[in-house]
């Protein structure tokens, strides 16, 4: 949408405009595509992932605007896959310190992101990985079965009332069930992550992000060093759910 | 067609009064305005805030200069003043006890206080190392010492993250009170839009933790005026959207208004008693001459601090026209497309409700068959709110109207 300056002023305070939303459907599967992140998957009504996006955080937690290289989308009825690639600018000028690429792959039950960095030279930063949103309605308060990276699996249950220290650690896949007769896995890899109730800050949503907080903060990602992480979201086929219980 | 239609209801008459509406005020940052506090005068005459919660930190001598001035103003005006205070975290008794002892020669009494030990204004791990000087409890009771007569609080100046960590002992205190900033993590304008989806959970989880307290969401904008979890606030020249910042250009556009709105609707709906919105001054300034958009929501919601709230007669739902435009609406309204708030005023059977769309795109609206008496709208184009007799004749004839991104309906009608 193009607006004229005055009224995005007045609107926003800014003739700043934000970046383009792209609708994305497979089916019953749909999401939004911005600024390399994607937003609002949902299956039919029912809202499975606010959102899932790379976070890069300088070491104040302030959060750094990569500037994008490139952009490429491939569409049709029953695949997408949308590829970012990106770096961050070197303040005053000089080779870029990190380069990224961030990677869609969606069909119509199934959607894996997956986040390459690749540190040019030594990056400070306070957590710099992929960040998966959960939604509130359907998740507050429900049940969810957790699966740690030593593959030990518990019952839990996200917190109702806004929980001041992280509700889950140690997390290496999520199953819930966001609405009846609907279940979702989320897989994580890459990185030990684990859960906040991001309603302490009036987000809403839950947060799950790679690098446990109770690890030293801000930390160097040397020259050289790369990062791969990856998050899929499947829906279980009603049959198998009802094999495993 | 009826089926694609929703109703917003609020239920039966509602036990429920409109909260305490106010602004914030930072005294040390007013010393940026000089020379006078004139503009400070006009701001609480034009807006009528019922309340100032006051940004004190006694770390800075010359924001207790700042003080009588301000309380001055408030007490010929009859305006609440609950003083935030930030103490030392050594000494807090001594450095409370320059504080009481020019409280002894200002006008007016301030209506409460909370005190919170400067290294508090940052954010820990519930299992992290915190600070070894006082703590917020230590100071409370350093102020119960000094002032045993005022109303005492517990909570924070900052977040709602920082008083879930460090929670005050319900039995101490008579209020409780934290802020919200809504630009901690993501600052796009959905993002800060969907922050209104938490405030029933934040209202519920901080009434669960004192109960019998008066609560007091304080100083809340498009914006952060201190950053707990780093050194320093994310540097902005006021015409970006990012996280952290207290220079957001978004508090001074009519995206600011309809937010606080929002933000106003679901806190009073769950039952808040009272809430900070904006400051006079920086870092959330309301404007002067013109006041920015949310100047004017402070302006109209203030005068109806107390009164009833009722049932919106709003409805949205589909344009009869466009079959396109229906399935868009009925997907924005389940994203929480809309707020609307509406009270008993003051005159015999009036009733006023206004209505805000929180999207980018135009909202379908219409009316219950009602009695309307006048019908105004704030946008951005205009200053402040308007009549607009287009609006009114369709609304009258029951058609649906066209919401504008972020506007703001106001409609008042005969019981």
């Amino acid at each position: 949408m193009t607006m004229s300056d005055p009224l995005a002023t007045g609107r926003y305070g800014t003739a700043t405009v934000e970046p383009a939303l792209q609708p994305i459907a497979l089916g019953e599967l749909s999401f939004a595509w911005q600024a390399g992140a994607l937003r609002w998957l949902r299956y039919g009504d029912v809202e499975l992932v606010r959102g899932i996006a790379a976070v890069l955080r300088d070491p104040q937690w302030g959060t750094f605007t990569p500037l994008v290289d490139d952009e490429r989308m491939v569409l049709s009825d029953n695949v997408a896959t949308l590829i970012q690639a990106f770096h961050l600018p070197r303040e005053g000028g000089g080779d870029p310190p990190l380069h990224g690429r961030l990677k869609v792959a969606a069909t119509r039950r199934r959607i894996a992101v997956t986040l390459a960095l690749e540190a040019c030279a030594a990056f400070t930063t306070a957590r710099s990985g992929l960040s998966v949103l959960l939604p509130l309605q359907g998740f507050a308060g429900a049940p969810v079965e957790v699966t740690h990276a030593d593959g030990h699996c518990e019952a839990a249950r996200l917190p109702r009332l806004i929980s001041p220290s992280q509700p889950l650690f140690d997390i290496r896949r999520l199953r819930l069930a966001p609405a009846p007769g609907l279940e979702v896995q989320l897989d994580f890899e890459g990185d030990v992550f684990e859960m906040e109730d991001q309603r302490n800050w009036s987000d809403a949503s839950f947060k799950i992000y790679n690098r446990p907080l109770a690890w030293p903060t801000p930390y160097v990602l040397e020259a050289g060093a790369e990062v791969t992480q990856t998050v899929t979201v499947s829906l279980i086929d009603p049959e198998e759910s009802g094999h495993e219980r | 067609m009826s089926d694609d239609c929703q109703t917003i209801r609020l239920g039966d008459p509602l036990a429920l009064t409109l909260p305490s509406i106010g602004c914030g005020v930072w005294l040390n940052r007013l010393l940026d305005l000089e020379p006078d506090l004139a503009r400070l005068a006009w701001q609480l005459d034009s807006v009528a805030p019922r309340h100032l919660d006051v940004l004190l930190d006694l770390r800075d001598s010359q924001a207790l200069e700042r003080l009588p001035g301000v309380m001055a103003l408030a007490a010929e005006r009859g305006v609440a003043v609950w003083l935030y205070v930030v103490c030392e975290d050594r000494d807090p008794a001594r450095s409370l006890s320059s504080l009481a002892r020019r409280l002894e020669s200002v006008p007016g009494v301030p209506a409460g206080m909370l005190v919170t030990p400067a290294a508090y204004l940052k954010s820990y791990q519930p299992d992290g190392v915190w600070p070894s000087g006082a703590s917020p409890r230590e100071a409370l009771a350093a102020a119960r010492t000094l002032w045993p007569g005022l109303a005492l609080g517990g909570g924070v100046p900052t977040y709602f993250t920082e008083l879930n960590r460090c929670r005050p002992d319900p039995a101490a205190i008579d209020f409780i009170t934290h802020a919200v900033s809504p630009i901690v993590h993501a600052a796009d304008d959905r993002s800060v839009m969907e922050t209104l989806e938490s405030v029933p959970d934040i209202v519920a989880s901080c009434r669960a933790l004192a109960p019998a307290a008066t609560y007091r969401i304080t100083t809340t904008a498009i914006g952060a005026w201190t950053n707990p979890y780093g050194e320093r606030l994310t540097p902005n020249d006021g015409t970006q959207r990012v996280t952290l910042s207290d220079n957001d250009p978004r508090q001074r556009g009519q995206f600011a208004a309809a937010w606080s709105l929002g933000f106003l609707a679901r806190a009073a709906l769950a039952g808040v008693d009272s809430l900070t919105l904006s400051s006079l001054g920086p870092p959330f300034d309301i404007g002067d001459s013109p006041l920015h958009p949310v100047g004017h929501v402070i302006t109209g919601l203030a005068r109806m601090s107390g009164q009833t709230l009722c049932e919106s007669p709003f409805e949205i739902g589909p344009l009869e026209i466009d079959p396109v435009e229906i399935s868009k609406v009925r997907k924005r309204s389940e994203i929480s497309a809309l707020a609307t708030l509406a009270w008993q005023t003051a005159l015999p059977a009036i009733n006023e409700a206004w209505i805000t769309n929180l999207t980018a795109e135009p909202l379908a609206l219409g009316l219950k068959r009602i009695e309307i008496v006048d019908v105004t709208l704030l946008e951005s184009e205009r200053d402040g709110f308007q009549p607009t007799p287009e609006l009114r004749r369709r609304l009258e004839e029951g058609c649906r109207i066209a919401l504008p991104p972020l506007a703001i309906l106001s409609v008042r009608w005969r019981e």
